[in-house]
């Protein structure tokens, strides 16, 4: 139950920061984007978080407990997961007007740890199947 | 010779001689690294030697290029031994079942250096940004198939089972 709550009290806190992020950006977004660098430092944060989710990626199949049956499946869930938990935690260090390492640090957590969590939550959903897994 | 698995006891480390068969990406990877991490030392060209005159901290950057690379060259070499000659290994498997169970953390270090250093220097970087980015990005992409790369090999290996 504890767990519970604290899981949920994780995303609940990553969507109001989404939205606030969202807010901050009153500029055009594009605007932005073409703003002198941004554009090659978010590509390095993406490539970074998209790494780190394949570190996750690697380290399940070698691991002896995980048996995965189709490889192919799991390294494009894998750079999914890093794209989408790299720029959500982009932006949001972008609007927080986070230092660079600070940022880069935060993306390539949030690639490595993205992938976690959705592991937990499909886990939840579709459970059994993975229950070996663990 | 054919697919032996050995099962060992206390962790279950698949230890097969195909698993000792991809020693050259190991050596020619952690060769790749140490090149790096050498040329940061001493060739002022490199971005790794420009991070180094800005910014203290990347003497961690330029370390762990050099762990990770001579880490991989010596696996490497200790696989090209077990896989190419007749020298018998049971000296060397448990190091080579701890190599096998870490090699992620062998490739995917230097791939976070790699990017570290670019944002590092991306501000200062004036001719040729596109062609050194791009290098350092393939390098870093490279580490990280390699290391998908040994993962999918020890599944196989592991779903065929210890008599296949």
């Amino acid at each position: 139950m504890h767990k519970f709550f604290k899981r949920d009290l994780l995303i609940i806190l990553a969507c109001y920061v989404v939205h606030a992020s969202v807010y901050a950006a009153q500029m055009s977004l594009w605007d932005q984007l073409n703003a002198s660098g941004t554009m090659m430092d978010l590509f390095i944060n993406l490539m970074s978080a998209i790494c780190a989710s394949m570190a996750n990626t690697a380290f399940r199949l070698k691991s002896e407990t995980v048996v995965v049956s189709q490889v192919f499946k799991e390294l494009a869930y894998g750079i999914g997961i890093g794209l989408t938990a790299g720029v959500v935690t982009y932006s949001v260090a972008e609007a927080a007007e986070a230092n660079n390492f600070l940022q880069l640090a935060l993306v390539t957590l949030a690639g490595w740890g993205g992938a976690k969590v959705i592991e937990s939550y499909s886990n939840k959903y579709f459970g059994g199947k993975s229950e070996d897994a663990s | 010779m054919g697919l032996t698995l050995k099962r060992h006891a206390r962790n279950r480390a698949h230890l097969s001689v195909n698993l000792s068969a991809d020693w050259p990406i190991r050596v020619f990877y952690g060769l790749m690294t140490l090149y790096q991490g050498l040329f940061g030392l001493f060739v002022p060209s490199s971005i790794f030697y420009q991070a180094l005159q800005n910014y203290e901290g990347a003497a961690a950057i330029i370390t762990c290029l050099l762990a990770a690379g001579a880490l991989l060259v010596v696996d490497g070499l200790f696989a090209m031994i077990r896989y190419c000659t007749h020298v018998s290994c049971e000296r060397v498997d448990p190091a080579m079942v701890i190599f096998n169970r870490w090699r992620p953390l062998l490739f995917l270090p230097p791939v976070f250096c790699y990017y570290v250093t670019l944002i590092l220097v991306n501000r200062q970087l004036q001719a040729g940004v596109l062609t050194v980015i791009g290098y350092y990005v393939v390098l870093a992409v490279l580490g990280v198939v390699f290391s998908l790369r040994d993962g999918i090999i020890s599944q196989n290996a592991q779903r065929r089972g210890p008599n296949a």
